[in-house]
């Protein structure tokens, strides 16, 4: 009886997006911050070559973050 | 004439419920980023109080769900939806004196429905609905945002464990401008969209739309986005302590994950049209972010007074939400019960503030 009354799979695909959505962007953001943080060391220690490796991750990562942000907001806008 | 003026004061009094539900509510919202410092206070709620607005006209699946999927729309009148927004407001206001961050939508859910129950019975209720839209993702989405904020915060410790504390913070201060501004949005979509669909309703009642093609206005849309921005900007201090600080002490990378798990729930809630409780998602991440790290960083016993404020919230605005139908029937049934409500909330208002001023004046000083 509960069963029928419960919309099942909506709720399964509320929390498989959520996850998807909330662990993903945690996930990528925190690259970002620890690509960052090489970068700082990096420079700190003159390896130009390696910083311009970690600065290209962390500005590809916070590009990421920005880029799922957005397609959230796309997608909740679609009627 | 009378049900024009009717209409007005449902509409005026749904519009003011917007206000109290933008100051009781989006202090959840902006609380983790001003506990960790990533903005100031006044930054933060003027971000949140824009960002409130613009995500109110993102979608409109969960004021079509409040307006006709949880009660019999086409027998509800504009006296029941009047009743339930009073009762929500009452609620929210003694859940806000008291500094407790309970639902704001459910108050109003609870308070139409009470209205409801005490105008139609039983019948006048969609209770099948109002399990699957309502009850059940009340319970389920604090769940999925103390997971989702559990999970993230555990890889985020895991990726950046080993880097410079105050590279990471600074990074994490950075997010928080971000996933407190998703989290705004989502907030004034879902939020702002109940008030939507309880101004609809009444529209529905009092016959300017059709209960079988219901259909939000445009200045529905624009006055509730506009309501719910005022009411954030006004903000809500009280509430802000408690969860920026009283349910655990967080870190900006605890911030992080409790904002983005709120954002991402809500958000993908309110596409399919559920009527969440911020507060209780957001309080849900807060835990998760805090409980991950360590169980008992978690004040348990703070949680659990939020807790108790989230069960009593549905059947408390409901049984106000019944008084207040039950009082305004007795002048009649037409205009003058909701007017005699109003000068009865006026003048309880007025009384309030005058106590207030008179606690809060500072002593003369002394002669001499």
């Amino acid at each position: 009886m509960l069963a029928t009354i419960i919309e099942t799979g909506k709720l399964a695909q509320v929390v498989g997006y959520s996850l998807l959505a909330g662990v993903g962007v945690a996930v990528v953001f925190s690259v970002g911050v620890s690509s960052a943080a090489g970068l700082f060391d990096a420079l700190r220690a003159r390896r130009t070559g390696l910083a311009a490796l970690w600065g290209t991750l962390a500005a590809l990562c916070a590009l990421a973050a920005l880029g799922t942000a957005v397609l959230g907001i796309v997608v909740m806008a679609q009627k | 004439m009378h049900t024009t003026l009717l209409l007005v004061i449902v509409v005026a009094t749904a519009l003011a419920f917007d206000v109290t539900n933008g100051f009781h509510d989006t202090a959840n919202v902006v609380a983790s980023s001003i506990s960790t410092r990533a903005l100031s206070p006044r930054t933060a709620i003027g971000l949140a109080s824009v960002l409130n607005f613009a995500g109110a006209f993102i979608s409109l699946k969960v004021a079509a769900t409040v307006a006709s999927g949880i009660v019999a729309t086409g027998a509800v009148t504009e006296t029941v939806v009047f009743a339930g927004l009073v009762g929500a407001i009452v609620w929210n206001l003694i859940t806000w004196y008291f500094g407790l961050p309970s639902s704001s939508s459910h108050a109003l859910i609870g308070g139409v429905i009470g209205a409801v129950l005490a105008a139609l019975g039983h019948s006048g209720v969609q209770w099948s609905a109002l399990l699957a839209k309502v009850v059940v993702p009340a319970v389920f989405s604090p769940l999925v945002a103390f997971i989702v904020a559990g999970i993230s915060i555990l890889v985020i410790y895991r990726i950046v464990g080993r880097r410079r504390p105050g590279v990471v913070n600074r990074g994490f201060r950075l997010g928080q401008i971000l996933s407190g501004s998703m989290l705004a949005l989502a907030h004034g979509t879902n939020d702002a969209q109940k008030t939507m669909g309880v101004i609809t309703l009444a529209l529905v009642a009092h016959g300017t739309i059709d209960a079988h093609h219901v259909v939000v206005p445009a200045w529905v849309v624009a006055s509730s986005a506009s309501a719910i921005a005022l009411g954030t900007y006004a903000g809500g201090w009280r509430i802000i302590r408690t969860l920026g600080t009283r349910i655990i002490k967080m870190d900006s990378a605890q911030g992080f994950a409790s904002q983005g798990a709120g954002a991402a729930v809500i958000l993908v809630s309110s596409h399919f049209g559920y009527p969440l409780s911020s507060t209780h998602v957001i309080s849900g991440g807060v835990m998760g972010a805090g409980a991950a790290r360590r169980l008992s960083a978690v004040r348990w016993g703070v949680a659990g007074n939020i807790a108790v404020a989230w069960v009593f919230t549905l059947p408390a605005a409901g049984l106000f939400g019944a008084i207040v139908y039950w009082l305004q029937s007795i002048p009649g049934s037409g205009v003058e019960g909701p007017l005699v409500i109003l000068a009865l909330a006026g003048a309880t208002a007025l009384g309030l503030t005058a106590r207030h001023r008179r606690q809060v004046r500072p002593a003369a000083p002394a002669a001499g």
